[in-house]
């Protein structure tokens, strides 16, 4: 048994006994384990006087869901680092710093075409599994708690803040280089507005699963 | 309740900008076509420089007057542009220079020649080249 499970199994075992909330609180405390631990376990006994206690619901995870969201994490990869792709190589002939050898431009514009076909099927998909997902946790709270919707929603903002501190370092960095061109700019801002962007939903997302959790 | 999130209509608008704007700067299949033909038309000027030389060096470094099919040599050639079927322009310039050129659909690049002294000119559509055995004396 996990600590987690052999805990909640005996904050269960002390409600049957009928020792009050408080009391197995404090017994907790004393015993060493933290606030966090002790109200995560409290939590997962609804407070009533029935008896039998009856558990809470816990956020589980399904095969189904692994699907769900494993698709759309991918769709959603594939859009941001193609997005940023197609950006930096549209500034790159907007903007070219050196004569481009001819065998390069080809393989850029290649590369752009590519890159539109895949932003083309992967975005929209994104947009309709974020539009289900975003149905059904209306719909129904339990999906909401889905432990993996949270987990997807971390993943992708601690993907998102990497991106824009690593964009802010190469700034500093072309800076102090003296290489700090419009094109670098450019590049820099690029990448900003899709980091931000994601970032800035994915922060409400988690922070609605977060308080749905409690 | 978050159909409408400021953050992912921003990257939707983001994204149809620059599919239009990658469009218009790459074009459209038909650009993408009408390349890969020049791309044809610019192999095939470069295969007949290559026969040329080869011609010139029989005929003790001479160009030929006008361009044929020779048995001296096995170069893989193409006389007519594959997809207009007008011939590829040959002109012999002097003792030792020629130019091959052909008709291109797209705006040309500024090429780099694999011999040093071979020449592109992306607006006239010429490859001027020398024949080696001249210049080598």
């Amino acid at each position: 048994m996990r600590p987690r499970e052999q805990l909640s199994a005996f904050v269960k075992d002390a409600l049957v006994k009928g020792r009050s909330r408080e009391e197995i609180k404090a017994a907790l405390h004393d015993a060493g384990w933290t606030a966090s631990e002790v109200s995560d376990a409290m939590n997962s006994w609804a407070d009533t006087a029935f008896d039998p206690p009856i558990p809470r619901p816990r956020p589980i995870v399904t095969a189904r869901e692994a699907f769900f969201y494993g698709l759309m994490f991918a769709a959603l990869i594939m859009t941001a680092w193609h997005l940023t792709s197609i950006s930096f190589r549209l500034i790159d002939i907007w903007l070219p710093e050196f004569p481009v050898p001819e065998g390069r431009a080809a393989w850029s514009i290649n590369g752009i075409r590519f890159s539109i076909a895949v932003l083309v099927v992967f975005f929209p998909l994104f947009l309709i599994m974020n539009a289900k997902a975003e149905r059904s946790s209306r719909l129904d709270t339990a999906k909401r708690r889905s432990a993996l919707r949270r987990w997807f929603g971390f993943l992708t903002l601690l993907l998102a803040a990497l991106s824009l501190l690593g964009d802010l370092v190469y700034v500093i960095y072309k800076f102090l280089d003296g290489d700090l061109t419009s094109r670098s700019l450019a590049r820099a801002a690029v990448v900003a507005v899709v980091a931000g962007c994601i970032f800035l939903y994915f922060r409400k997302e988690t922070e609605e699963a977060d308080s749905a959790q409690h | 309740m978050r159909s409408t999130s400021p953050a992912l209509g921003v990257l939707g608008l983001l994204i149809v900008a620059v599919i239009a704007a990658a469009l218009y700067t790459t074009g459209g299949p038909l650009t993408a076509r009408a390349e890969r033909r020049d791309e044809v038309r610019h192999g095939d000027l470069n295969r007949l420089v290559d026969y040329v030389q080869c011609v010139a060096d029989k005929e003790d470094g001479q160009p030929p007057e006008t361009l044929s099919r020779s048995s001296d040599c096995w170069q893989d050639i193409r006389l007519n542009d594959p997809y207009s079927g007008e011939p590829y322009r040959y002109e012999k310039l002097s003792d030792v220079s020629f130019r091959v050129c052909a008709t291109f659909e797209t705006e040309q690049p500024e090429r780099a020649s694999p011999m040093p002294d071979d020449r592109f000119d992306p607006s006239s559509g010429c490859l001027y080249s020398q024949s080696y055995t001249r210049r080598l004396r």
